[in-house]
């Protein structure tokens, strides 16, 4: 339930924050846009800020049906779980900007997103345990972050773990949560700079 | 007549040429889409592995009738990169839409179904690809066993794929009156749940079995799963024959005279080329 939870932002994050620019491609609303005198990792963050929205409610949506049909504990340290669920957004939104940089290189990065989407379902473990994974994949899974939000995750939600036993792996989340949108901010500004370059903003 | 059959097939070939040409404009979304198909069954299979004791899935035996746990998700994934091909039938469109070329594209003095066919036929193509891929990771990496009834399986499948055709056909429709793929989004998430994607509905609470049992494709996943691993059918296998065939006659059909209403309609109001 967690993994499908957290899956289900990283989904989200890829199509929404990273595909927002793919539209307006098609659209040929895009170098207006780029005129506009905003940073433009905030054009990207705010194209998304209405789905961020939609998603929260979203989630606290199957959170509930958790709840209720499947039995999931209401009994969790919420502070914590929000703190978590906060800093793995942070952490998570570093890969929107790198494909939102992408698809302005690209342009049609459809199956890329796709991609994404199914290896960070296939390494991070998902639906499954990461003990699963042949010992390489695991090794590859650590390194993402998505394998962490979702083992500090599950271990609040469902092991109801403490603050002070989860201390080094806050660390490490809280760490990706400034480490990844700087990245990705940084790829996104390199990636537009190539395509200014070629001159290829306007082209789809 | 005969001139009339050639010009109709030269225009689904154009369509399938158009959309091979762009799809190959993308290097990085051609090279990606070829990776893309290993990680879909990986993913299930992991997952499977996960509630296994010494290797054997008692309880999925005890459910399905079969050990074969390799297989019957392999069998389904398969099938299912195929459904996913037709039920996205309506994003070309969708796409026309928004590069303004719908309505020049409806100008031409073709029937309907040839420009549908053509889109359905690349797609169809592209999936084959992918399930070419997918097919090599379970016969090779995951040691999925090669003696099954192939002629059976094959037809079981063709069946499906008209059956997912119609559907791919409504769908299409509803994205001309509507002017999103939202439909397509909804029922693209519903029917893994509702037709059993990667698990027998045998597991789903009578009321989803109920749904589930509404939906043709529901017959057509067990069917396919029955003929390749001789999984247990929910219901009598000559039961569930005769659903799928008649149903894969009356869906295209149906899918068809659906678009032709619906787009009467998107007329009327004017709004094919809006988005």
């Amino acid at each position: 339930m967690v993994g499908a939870l957290i899956y289900y932002w990283v989904v989200n994050l890829l199509w929404e924050v990273g595909f927002a620019l793919r539209d307006e491609q098609d659209e040929g609303t895009l170098e207006q846009l780029w005129l506009a005198p905003a940073p433009r990792w905030l054009i990207v963050v705010g194209n998304s800020a209405a789905n961020t929205l939609v998603n929260s409610l979203m989630s606290a949506a199957i959170l509930f049906q958790a709840h209720l049909w499947f039995g999931l504990s209401a009994r969790v340290n919420w502070p914590l779980l929000v703190l978590v669920c906060l800093l793995s957004w942070l952490a998570l939104y570093g890969l929107g900007f790198v494909y939102a940089g992408l698809v302005l290189l690209l342009k049609e990065a459809e199956s890329l997103v796709r991609l994404g989407n199914d290896l960070a379902e296939l390494v991070a473990g998902v639906t499954y345990p990461l003990a699963v994974l042949p010992v390489w994949l695991r090794g590859l899974g650590r390194l993402t972050p998505l394998a962490w939000a979702l083992s500090v995750l599950r271990a609040v939600a469902l092991e109801g773990k403490s603050w002070s036993a989860l201390r080094w792996e806050l660390t490490v989340l809280a760490t990706l949560a400034v480490a990844m949108p700087a990245a990705g901010i940084a790829l996104l500004n390199w990636l537009e700079g190539r395509t200014r370059r070629r001159g290829s903003l306007s082209a789809y | 007549m005969l001139t009339e059959w050639w010009g109709n097939l030269r225009v689904v070939a154009a369509v399938v040429w158009q959309r091979a040409l762009t799809f190959r404009r993308y290097p990085a979304n051609f090279w990606s889409s070829l990776v893309t198909p290993f990680f879909s069954l990986a993913t299930a299979v992991f997952l499977a592995r996960a509630f296994t004791v010494e290797g054997a899935a008692l309880g999925f035996e005890r459910g399905t009738g079969t050990a074969d746990y390799h297989g019957f998700l392999l069998f389904s994934t398969l099938l299912w990169i195929y459904i996913d091909s037709q039920l996205y039938l309506g994003f070309a469109l969708e796409r026309e839409m928004r590069r303004g070329t719908l309505q020049g594209l409806f100008l031409a003095p073709v029937p309907r179904w040839c420009y549908l066919a053509g889109h359905s036929l690349y797609q169809l193509l592209r999936a084959s690809l992918d399930g070419a891929a997918t097919l090599l990771l379970g016969l090779l990496v995951f040691g999925v066993d090669v003696e099954r009834n192939w002629l059976l399986v094959a037809a079981v499948f063709g069946l499906n794929l008209l059956v997912v055709w119609g559907y791919g056909i409504v769908l299409a429709a509803a994205v001309l009156v509507f002017r999103s793929g939202a439909f397509t989004y909804v029922w693209s998430t519903l029917l893994p749940l509702l037709a059993g994607e990667t698990f027998s509905i045998s597991v789903l609470p009578p009321l989803l079995q109920v749904l589930g049992r509404l939906i043709p494709l529901t017959y057509g996943l067990d069917l396919l799963r029955w003929a390749a691993c001789g999984s247990r059918t929910f219901m009598p296998v000559d039961g569930q024959v005769a659903i799928l065939v008649v149903s894969a006659v009356l869906l295209p059909a149906l899918g068809l005279a659906c678009f032709h209403r619906l787009e009467q309609v998107a007329r009327r109001r004017g709004t094919l080329g809006q988005f």
